[in-house]
């Protein structure tokens, strides 16, 4: 055995262009299954951190009200007479033309929302209940891109556009975008929701946060809510997503980016193997007169079998190490390139190893059935 | 005693290349087998070292009838029993010389291989090439090797097609002392020739002749 890949590695170190061309398939394979074995965990984990972090008490109303007819009074009065509510979190999200060429989106929500949005202060002050004026909070995002258009904003600069006047008070940073509202990269201006309706007038929330006071009654609160919003306004539509039912929408996704990295890896598969068999037929073809002399020395079919899956082996598995290892490099910069924890997932490893010995299995076979029909006596002529 | 026993053999290969030859080795003699190019030289070589079958014909070796031996009953055999010595000599170039010499070993039970193949490049003058590839040794050096890989296994009989054949008159006479010091030591060589000046007085010499065997001396 020792010897057989020890002559498998010399063998390889003589033919190692071929080799390394061959094996690049189940490179690719290996580096599929891995990359996409830790992306998917890394999105998973980051997912449900985000979820825990809000506590599993969270209520997610997505409100879709095309006639604008919600307004904030009415949601207070939902809550008020709904049992369980501990508290809640109207968001708003919307454009305003700063003139002709800026847009700035525009969140409104309630002025307690650092800890929802997961904000600090880095300049200036943050929003207050007993603010009157038309304040405005940046994000540090913001701030830059308003910067790149020329437009200089600290703390009380004033943005006056057709809306009106908005004096800036802070620049918060840390900024993340909450569930099901998509993360603009030019960053967002936070305002009162007050503030917001009276500068976008026709501007109803499209989200509620509902923080209820325990997990057993988020079904009922769901339903009492749901309920009094459209016996007042029948035109709007609410989806409810209670924490459980995003961690269950989380694995659900998760489960479905496996499902297409296994058809990936099962493409690459199916490709690296037949570059490896390739391979090999080219090989044993170059080779024939080698064959026939390690046949005429006593070797059995049974030999060279062995000998051809070892070989095979040894590349798949050098293959595939390569593949994990890039695998590993490109999961742990897009955890990098996108801020979160990166992951490690061991089981992808013993996988990979697996994978890539079936693969050499698989890739040896056809070869070692044409051994069998090389022409021993002719290859050991004397031409 | 007859170590190899051929009766009424024939081989054709899109035409008749051997017809009902008769042929009986015994044990320990040096056989020299000539004849023109194209006679059948070679394919009654790859018979008799069990490297391919006769069309018809009986063939006993070490009295076993070939013709109710399993597949891999004949390659335990022809390991067994053949050590073959090629014209182009056959080494493989990713392996070094001491790893070609060391091939024969793979295939069966051998303790004490690496201590005789140590022995075989001394007494072929090779030691010093051990970790050298093919490609860079000469062909006499080539040639050497391939006897040490041919004795490695020490079997009963030792098949050379042409040892000589791509050799100068100094490697020719070194390859078939050291073919001579072997048989010396109770093997069986079977030597595949055209050339007859290899041929001595004590050596028995067939020629084919009519796609048959006709002993000379």
């Amino acid at each position: 055995m020792i010897h057989l890949v020890k002559e498998a590695l010399k063998q390889y170190r003589y033919r190692w262009k071929m080799a390394m061309f061959s094996s690049l398939g189940v490179i690719v394979a290996t580096l599929a299954l891995v990359a996409s074995g830790h992306i998917t965990n890394i999105t998973k984990m980051h997912m449900l951190s985000e979820f825990s972090q809000q506590g599993t008490n969270l209520l997610t109303l997505m409100i879709s009200d095309p006639e604008n007819r919600l307004s904030i009074e009415d949601i207070s009065r939902v809550m008020a007479d709904t049992p369980h509510v501990s508290s809640f979190h109207p968001l708003c999200q919307t454009q305003i033309s700063y003139d002709e060429n800026i847009q700035i989106s525009i969140l409104g929500t309630s002025v307690n929302y650092p800890d929802l949005l997961r904000t600090q202060v880095i300049e200036g002050r943050d929003l207050h209940p007993n603010d009157i004026k038309p304040y405005l909070v940046l994000s540090k995002e913001l701030q830059q891109s308003l910067k790149q258009e020329g437009l200089l904003l600290s703390t009380q600069s004033q943005l006056l556009g057709d809306f009106g006047v908005l004096e800036v008070i802070g620049v918060v940073d840390g900024y993340r975008a909450p569930n099901m509202i998509s993360q603009n990269s030019n960053g967002i201006g936070i305002t009162s929701l007050e503030t917001l309706a009276s500068l976008v007038p026709n501007a109803s929330p499209n989200m509620i946060y509902v923080a209820v006071d325990s997990p057993e009654a988020i079904d009922q609160v769901t339903h009492l809510i749901t309920g009094k919003i459209k016996y007042l306004h029948p035109s709007i539509s609410i989806n409810a997503f209670p924490i459980s039912a995003l961690l269950s929408m989380t694995n659900t996704m998760s489960d479905g980016l496996n499902v297409i990295a296994y058809a990936v890896v099962a493409i690459c598969s199916l490709l690296g193997g037949i570059g490896i068999m390739n391979m090999t037929i080219a090989n044993i073809t170059e080779r024939k007169s080698e064959m026939a002399l390690r046949i005429a020395f006593g070797a059995k079919q049974s030999h060279i079998r062995r000998m051809l899956i070892i070989e095979t082996c040894i590349l798949c598995l050098a293959s595939g190490f390569m593949g994990a290892l890039l695998g590993l490099i490109i999961s742990y910069y897009f955890a990098q390139f996108n801020g979160w924890d990166f992951v490690f997932t061991p089981s992808t490893l013993p996988g990979s190893i697996i994978f890539s010995l079936l693969v050499a299995t698989f890739a040896a076979q056809y070869p070692a059935y044409l051994i069998q029909k090389i022409p021993v006596a002719y290859l050991l002529k004397g031409e | 005693m007859s170590i190899i026993k051929l009766h009424n053999i024939t081989k054709t290969h899109d035409e008749v290349i051997l017809q009902d030859l008769n042929l009986e080795i015994s044990d320990g003699e040096f056989v020299i087998i000539t004849g023109p190019s194209g006679c059948g030289k070679s394919s009654l070589l790859q018979i008799l070292g069990l490297i391919e079958p006769a069309t018809s014909g009986q063939y006993i070796i070490d009295h076993e009838d070939i013709k109710d031996l399993s597949p891999n009953r004949i390659a335990v055999l022809r390991h067994a029993l053949f050590g073959f010595i090629f014209q182009r000599y056959h080494l493989i170039e990713h392996l070094t010389i001491l790893d070609n010499i060391l091939l024969p070993l793979q295939y069966g039970e051998h303790h004490d291989g690496p201590e005789r193949a140590q022995e075989y490049m001394q007494s072929l003058g090779i030691d010093h090439l051990k970790n050298r590839h093919p490609s860079q040794l000469s062909y006499g050096q080539q040639q050497r090797a391939s006897i040490a890989r041919a004795m490695i296994t020490q079997p009963k009989i030792i098949l050379a097609d042409e040892p000589t054949g791509s050799l100068d008159p100094e490697n020719s006479i070194l390859v078939m002392e050291e073919l001579r010091k072997i048989h010396n030591q109770g093997q069986t060589v079977i030597l595949i020739t055209h050339n007859l000046e290899l041929i001595q007085k004590t050596d028995i010499h067939y020629k084919i002749e009519n796609k048959q065997m006709v002993r000379v001396s």
